[in-house]
């Protein structure tokens, strides 16, 4: 019987971890995190060149 | 690039020319000119080099860049990263970011057939409430 509950336990425990782990850490109305990143023509890219 | 001032659709996939990515990709590229009247921009992110993503762009005649994050830092920024431990993949998610540099509507769960229209709608509606 105690085996039952600790796996119960254990299932409770991994799917709030999958949970917690699935939240976005973004949220709507959030800065975009920059970015400089490279093109397939080698051009770096940033967020930057995108605002205002 | 002078793009300033646009909306970016930001979106992470996982791998250059594999089937739910090349739909997504053809979509977006199918619907470019309309996204740019609505004043927005598309940009590709994946972990795969420029190489990969120069192929792919050129197969496909690809009209928005295709970035490379091989370290998979921009997309764990954007909690769009999956590592499993020795091959890193982004995730299908993607980020519409207004001109002011803000998040304004994200997508964690994307059926590649239609996002590029989901966009749109969305565009129009985020448009109006401005």
């Amino acid at each position: 019987m105690k085996i039952f509950i600790l796996i119960g336990i254990a299932i409770v425990f991994y799917l709030l971890r999958a949970n917690v782990m699935a939240a976005p850490i973004l949220k709507i109305g959030d800065d975009a995190p920059t970015f400089t990143l490279p093109d397939s023509q080698g051009n770096q890219v940033n967020l930057s060149d995108y605002k205002r | 690039m002078t793009i300033k001032g646009k909306w970016l659709v930001l979106y992470f996939y996982p791998k250059d020319d594999t089937p739910g990515c090349t739909t997504e990709a053809c979509h977006f590229r199918d619907d470019f000119k309309f996204l740019e009247s609505l004043g927005a921009k598309v940009v590709g992110v994946s972990i795969d080099d420029s190489f990969s993503h120069k192929k792919f762009a050129e197969k496909y005649n690809l009209p928005f860049p295709l970035l490379s994050d091989s370290s998979g830092e921009v997309a764990s920024r954007y909690g769009a990263l999956n590592n499993f431990l020795v091959i890193k993949l982004a995730k299908r998610y993607t980020y519409l970011i207004n001109p002011q540099g803000k998040i304004a509507k994200i997508y964690l769960s994307i059926d590649t057939s239609k996002h590029s229209q989901e966009i749109i709608e969305d565009l129009k509606t985020l448009k109006q409430q401005i």
